[in-house]
């Protein structure tokens, strides 16, 4: 038919141009969105799924928008699905925590433990990526999503705001807050 | 208020995350790599690629039925023909005082001016 083999070729033009740029964006922010869906779901597996979920997405919804929109929203995406998983993981935690409760006893034990400096750290005044994730699961995640998305991948409070849906008020508190309990935790660090 | 976003602290934090990207094993990053090619060379959906004509069809189709169905079915327009001339007859045939009505309209205005006067 007339009109849609038109169509197929500006769809054509369009992907193959809008693809070469999207391989380009994916290159550049692959690792970091992983580092930053591993550090939520503590799960390399569920982390690449997540991240391929979310490539995905923009893909298949926002290839039209300009190339400048496209960060934003990806981060949108990708926390939405955060928070998706996590709702799940609520509900499969609650069975969990009933068939396990010694088991996860000694689990917050660890954890606490864990999140120490060792004094080779102490020696070196520096902080492994093991500490920082412990210190970072203290957090609410909200407060984890406002510390990453602003201090780590630098987006200001307001494009913050807009991938978190809540208001700029919100952003400033989850990050306060999430500093704060950074600060007390790793204050050898300062 | 201070900026958090700049102090030492901060920058020991940001500098940690940044190593650990650093860090990522070869097996990851492949892996990364592979779901990124996989998913650029998916075909785009048949739906996708196939809505705008298939919705331009369907307005095409509603527009074709709704002129079979309202402006060339021969039928209906007889029996809307039909209709026309049964109010006609009903107003010009039926009724003379209708006509009557019609005819010396001025003259019952008038008279009902003059009744409202006294």
């Amino acid at each position: 038919m007339f009109v849609e083999k038109c169509y197929e070729e500006i769809a054509l033009k369009v992907t193959q141009d809008q693809r070469r740029e999207l391989a380009d964006f994916y290159r550049q922010i692959e690792q970091r969105a992983y580092r930053m869906a591993e550090i939520e779901t503590r799960n390399s597996n569920e982390a690449l799924d997540l991240v391929q979920d979310a490539m995905e997405s923009l893909m298949n919804n926002y290839l039209m928008r300009p190339v400048v929109e496209w960060r934003p929203l990806f981060y949108r995406i990708l926390q939405n699905k955060i928070r998706d998983w996590h709702r799940r993981g609520k509900f499969r935690s609650i069975f969990q925590s009933l068939h396990n409760e010694e088991t996860n006893m000694d689990a917050v034990e660890s954890h606490v433990s864990s999140s120490q400096a060792t004094p080779e750290e102490q020696l070196k005044g520096d902080l492994s990526m093991q500490r920082l994730q412990m210190a970072l699961n203290q957090l609410s995640v909200r407060q984890r999503q406002t510390f990453l998305l602003r201090i780590w991948e630098g987006f200001n409070e307001k494009e913050t705001a807009h991938i978190m849906k809540c208001t700029k008020g919100s952003v400033k508190t989850h990050l306060s807050r999430a500093m704060q309990s950074l600060k007390t935790q790793l204050q050898d660090l300062q | 208020m201070k900026d958090q976003t700049n102090d030492k602290f901060t920058q020991q934090l940001k500098s940690t995350l940044d190593q650990s990207v650093q860090d990522l094993s070869e097996d990851r990053r492949y892996q990364l790599q592979l779901a990124r090619g996989k998913l650029l060379n998916k075909e785009v959906s048949p739906w996708r690629r196939h809505w705008v004509a298939g919705l331009s069809m369907a307005s095409i189709v509603a527009i074709s039925l709704f002129a079979m169905v309202f402006v060339a079915n021969p039928l209906m327009q007889t029996q809307e023909a039909d209709i026309v001339a049964s109010i006609e007859n009903n107003i010009f045939e039926d009724d003379d005082n209708n006509i009557e009505l019609y005819e010396e309209l001025d003259f019952y205005v008038w008279l009902s001016n003059q009744e409202t006067n006294t």
